[in-house]
């Protein structure tokens, strides 16, 4: 506050005259090495090796059994029942043939049948989930471990072969002593939301499906997602949570150390490191486009696996994923005949799997309490390399800086010169100049900005108040232009307002900038202590293009349609319409299905933060930018 | 079945040295005529007449005649003395057995001469020990009979001809000296009443050391602590089979491996991958279990600061003539030991304790055992008399552990203690290496860490002190000829 007041010519010591002095260029610089210290993430020298913090969970400190003959005898059992089950029919009879394999081993079982809606106002999916309980021979059921898995895979393709090694593995289970937690093996017809909805129900949220057959804490979940396939040449692991929560680093250390182990690699997002002795730029790309693929997936929740509802209950959770080599004969097989059980995969391979997965679980067993010493903010640059908070926070620090610094001078530069002379002689007068300034110009400013809030609150509200059946049926894309179309004529309307004479004195665009650069300061500066991806992706958004708005005075028609059509290619449209490309993989044209729906999605069944962040702060921000540029 | 015979014999007949006779399976040698017949190991085939019966017939060797009496007669011979040794054995056993139990010099008279005559009577040696409650009571509050340190004196012929007295009590091996009867008279109306109260008072009033203890600390908890416990309950094992009682051995241990469910061998404790002894079997007196195992309680339990109703068996009941023996195993630091991943004792806290000890006369030697991490800074703050301490490790060193289990998923022992182990191991109750055979053993390609001795502070010499000072105790056995006079002069 010193230094926002001394602006005003109040005492001042040299720092703060040096600052106030080169304020208006500081920003640039700060927002420049902070872009360049989010570069050099990716560079071998800023990343540490994984370690184990835990010294509990003693990794591949046993031997592992899994992959008996009656293991594999098991895993048939699921095709024989669902042969006699009509093959994958129906939901209902599915879950009944893999609830009789569960009983048959001896597991506490029970199906959940429960309703849920993709977005509201949609109208009622129904789902069915199957699980069953291996309790702890020896101890009382206060903790479990879970493996799960959804019927499809990410890919859209049959899961079956997760549903078979969930059967040998409770085989497995049901036969070893050391269990000092229950195990439970769900397995879901509806993705992530049915695990949603398992959850819900498990901690006796959810009234309208309950379940019965219930466990104590849920310690770790480890999902699976198998895709048909003869072997595997490696696994993948997915980790991130649906607003951008990870699982404790030790997990992920020790399903990469086991996996390795058992000589079925474990890769981080399914890829592979750069070759040793690879020169400094290859390495430098895969980690770039590592650490991409996972601000992708923390900034939009796209996930692969069913790990990421568990993480929102404080469930340290990860998705292990087959990954199929190009030319297996059993995956070319399953993609011409879509219906029919794929074969078995090889032996080894199911072995090697299982393994895997049994060395992690007799791992996490060896728990004693949640996982809490390792890490829980990350990014993670390559197979067992890590950078910590410590090491990646000082990026958003100095974008939060630049934006702060730029507010300042923004806020001293307010008013006409007169308001900013150094002479002690003029203070009082200069002081009473400034309140009736303020006086003027702040009811205004704030009113415009709680004007466009309004807006993207009503963008925000729509869905939940108009049924979602009619948008999907006309496009929800027609609708997200429509919104834009009635935000730019708002912000033409308001603008075209205090070009009037007798309005000029009544607006000033630093004072309007600065609240603004302060609001979406403190934005990104909470955001990047939660999701550091979304910090990170919200400055590059709102954050960059705020601080490049307005920067030189308008002496030209040219700079201001120049800086207007930056913000148009960074406004939500362009960027939801250029992202689907780049991240969904979907085409610009296809208007079926598109990002605004998939956070809409995410938000009413996950609470994912992206939805309100771009409604109730990326448009408004956006659009009061081009207000910063319209006014006079 | 002729044909064979006479084929055989045809065969037989070519050798004329026994050395190549008995290179055919089926002929024999004879030596007195040297000839070579069809026969087998016992004797010549059945109708083999010619060579007589010599009784030097070799088969399939040329050095011991198989000639079946010399079969036999050994046979029968042998039989027979094993029958009467069993017979012997039978009559004789409790004399045997509590010869081999006692010290060797103090074997000579149970064992050879004295033990066919005193067998009848040593069964009521144990009803006369009943009258001797003062002997064999271990009570703090009462003095001990101890013996002085001069060498093993045999026992004279006569001794053994008298009516045998045992008296037990608790001592180290390496200090017993003399024999009772010896050096107080072991037949009072030849020595005179005079004699016997002076040497009594000698030997009431010696400097050795009367009992031994053992504070055995595990200060680790949790399944992944497996080894610390199994350290304990193996030191637990060895000092017990050395001859320490229950009722002198204190044993803090979380306690929660053996039964823990993640033991994929449930309530066993086992210190090898091979699972061979199971140190959690029977027999395990756990005094300090659980959460009760705290720096309070041990600081306590070592100054005897403990509430009234803290029952004997969670006292460390010793007093100015007791040598204890104190392990301790954990995960530790520079100068502190974390106890159960709560609470932290450091060197200055066992240093103060150990010098109340002395202050309260406590105890009269201290052997301090310790593994841990960074194991020498512990014992580097003591500065009370007669402790000799000994460290798994240096400043800034860690101890590692040995073996690891891949069945149960854990490590089960740590270098230091396995190397210590293995050497008692060597050992029995009437061993006489010292301190020195302890400590040549350590080296660093076995252990990885320096393991150290403080010896500033103990006033012997290492090769002067035995092993049993500390680690075992052992019922002795005197013979007297008379109940010895005690209550009956005072």
């Amino acid at each position: 506050m010193a230094l926002v007041l001394s602006g005003q010519g109040e005492k001042t010591s040299p720092l703060l005259k040096w600052t106030r002095k080169y304020s208006a260029y500081l920003c640039y610089p700060l927002a420049l090495v902070g872009m360049l210290w989010l570069l050099l993430l990716p560079s071998q020298t800023f990343s540490r090796r994984a370690y184990f913090s835990e010294n509990a969970m003693m990794p591949s400190q046993a031997n592992s059994k899994f992959g008996d003959e009656q293991h594999l005898t098991t895993m048939h059992r699921i095709d024989t029942a669902l042969s006699t089950a009509d093959k994958l029919s129906s939901p209902e009879t599915r879950a009944h043939a893999l609830l009789s394999v569960f009983e048959a081993i001896g597991l506490d079982s029970e199906i959940q049948r429960f309703a849920f809606e993709e977005v509201p106002g949609i109208g009622e999916t129904k789902g069915t989930n199957v699980h069953g309980i291996l309790r702890a021979p020896r101890s009382d059921s206060v903790e479990a471990l879970l493996i799960a898995a959804a019927w499809t895979t990410f890919e859209n393709k049959t899961n079956i072969n997760a549903v078979r090694m969930m059967a040998g593995l409770a085989k497995f289970a049901s036969e070893q002593v050391y269990w000092a937690k229950d195990v439970v093996f769900v397995v879901t017809d509806s993705g992530e939301k049915g695990i949603e909805a398992w959850l819900k129900a498990y901690h006796g949220i959810n009234k309208a499906a309950p379940i019965h057959v219930r466990s104590g804490i849920l310690q770790a979940a480890i999902s699976l997602e198998l895709p048909p396939a003869k072997s595997y040449e490696g696994l993948g692991l997915y980790f991130e949570g649906k607003s951008g929560e990870l699982p404790n680093l030790d997990f992920i250390n020790i399903v990469q150390h086991i996996s390795r182990v058992q000589r079925i690699p474990a890769y981080l997002h399914g890829m592979e490191d750069a070759p040793y002795g690879a020169s400094f730029f290859d390495q430098y790309k895969q980690s770039a486009k590592l650490l991409l693929r996972q601000v992708r997936s923390q900034a939009i929740s796209l996930s692969v696996g069913v790990h990421a509802p568990f993480l929102r209950y404080r469930i340290d959770a990860l998705t292990i994923s087959g990954l199929v080599p190009s030319g297996d004969p059993i995956a070319l097989q399953n993609s011409l005949v879509g219906s029919s059980v794929p074969g078995m995969p090889a032996p080894a391979t199911i072995r090697a799997i299982g393994r895997t997965v049994e060395s992690t679980m007799r791992s996490l067993n060896n728990l004693l309490e949640h996982f809490h010493q390792s890490f829980f903010f990350y990014i993670l640059p390559a197979n067992q390399r890590y950078i910590s908070i410590g090491d990646y926070i000082p990026a958003a620090g100095l974008m939060i800086a630049s934006l702060l610094v730029q507010a300042m001078h923004l806020w001293w530069m307010q008013g006409s010169d007169d308001l900013r002379s150094d002479s002690p002689r003029t203070r009082i007068e200069r002081m009473n100049k400034y309140y009736s300034f303020l006086r003027k110009t702040l009811p205004s400013s704030i009113g415009i900005v709680l004007r466009v809030h309004a807006l993207g609150a009503l963008l925000f509200a729509i869905p939940m108040i108009i049924p979602q059946a009619v948008l999907t049926h006309t496009t929800s894309t027609a609708y997200v232009f429509t919104m834009a179309l009635a935000s730019i004529s708002m912000v033409l309307h308001i603008s075209d307002i205090y070009w009037a004479p007798k309005a000029r004195s009544l607006v000033d665009w630093q004072q309007l900038k600065a609240i603004v650069e302060l609001y979406v300061a403190v934005t990104i500066a909470c955001l990047s202590v939660m999701n550091f991806s979304l910090a990170v992706v919200m400055f590059g958004i709102t954050g960059l293009p705020l601080v490049l708005t307005r920067v030189c005075s308008f002496t030209r028609r040219a700079y201001r349609i120049a800086n207007l059509l930056m913000l148009l290619a960074t406004s939500p449209v362009c960027i939801l319409a250029l992202s689907r490309t780049a991240l969904l993989g979907l085409s610009p044209f296809d208007f079926t299905s598109n990002p605004f729906r998939m956070f809409l999605e995410d938000f009413h069944n996950f609470s994912s933060l992206t939805y309100p962040l771009l409604c109730l702060v990326y448009w408004p921000v956006n659009l009061l930018c081009i207000v910063v540029v319209l006014v006079p | 079945m002729g044909d064979n015979t006479a084929y055989s014999t045809a065969m037989c007949a070519r050798h004329t040295s026994c050395r190549s006779c008995v290179t055919e399976r089926n002929c024999g040698f004879f030596g007195d005529n040297n000839v070579c017949v069809p026969g087998d190991w016992l004797k010549p085939h059945g109708n083999y007449t010619g060579a007589g019966d010599s009784w030097r017939y070799f088969h399939g060797q040329c050095y011991v005649s198989t000639k079946v009496e010399f079969v036999l007669l050994p046979s029968i011979f042998g039989l027979a003395i094993l029958a009467a040794a069993i017979i012997a054995l039978w009559r004789y056993w409790p004399a045997q057995w509590c010869g081999l139990s006692s010290n060797d010099d103090h074997l000579s008279c149970a064992t050879s001469d004295g033990a066919a005559e005193g067998a009848h009577d040593h069964r009521h040696s144990y009803h006369t020990a009943e009258h001797m409650p003062l002997l064999i009571d271990n009570d703090p509050g009462s003095r001990y009979i101890e013996n002085a340190n001069t060498g093993p004196v045999p026992m004279s012929r006569s001794n053994n001809k008298a009516t045998l007295q045992q008296v037990e009590h608790m001592a180290g091996t390496g200090s017993v000296g003399a024999s009772f009867e010896e050096q107080y008279g072991s037949c009072s109306g030849d020595n005179g009443d005079a004699q016997s109260e002076e040497r009594l008072s000698e030997f009431l009033t010696g400097d050795g050391h009367t009992n031994n203890w053992a504070v055995l600390v595990c200060t680790s908890r949790f399944w992944f602590n497996y080894r610390h416990m199994a350290n304990t309950l193996s030191m637990y094992r060895t000092v017990k089979r050395l001859g320490i009682p229950d009722s002198h051995i204190i044993l803090m241990l979380a306690d929660d491996v053996a039964c823990n469910p993640r033991n994929r061998c449930p309530a066993t404790v086992y210190d090898h991958p091979k699972k061979i002894t199971d140190l959690y079997g029977d027999n395990v007196e756990v005094d300090y279990r659980g959460y009760e195992v705290t720096v309070e309680n041990f600081i306590r339990l070592l100054t005897g600061r403990v509430t009234p109703e803290t029952p004997r068996n969670k006292r460390l009941l010793t007093d100015d003539k007791s040598n204890v023996f104190i392990y301790m195993t954990g995960h530790g630091g520079e100068d502190f030991l974390k106890f159960q991943d709560s609470e932290e004792i450091n060197s200055y806290d066992i240093a103060d304790a150990f010098q109340q000890m002395w202050e309260k006369q406590r105890y009269r030697e201290i052997l301090f055992v310790i593994d841990t991490c960074q194991a020498n800074t512990m014992f580097s703050k003591f500065y009370s008399p007669n402790i000799l301490s000994i460290g798994s490790s240096e400043k800034g060193e860690n101890s590692l552990s040995y073996f690891h289990d891949y069945d149960l998923g854990v490590s089960v022992i740590d270098r230091f203690t396995y190397v210590n182990l293995k050497f008692f191991e060597t050992l029995d109750m009437a061993s006489k290496h010292t301190m020195t055979d302890l400590v040549s053993t350590y080296n660093y390609s076995q252990i990885r860490s320096h393991p150290g001795v403080r010896t500033d502070l103990f006033k012997r010499a290492l090769d002067k002190t035995y092993l049993t000072d500390f680690f075992g105790a052992v019922q002795n056995v005197e013979l007297t000829r008379e109940p010895f006079p005690i209550g009956k002069k005072q």
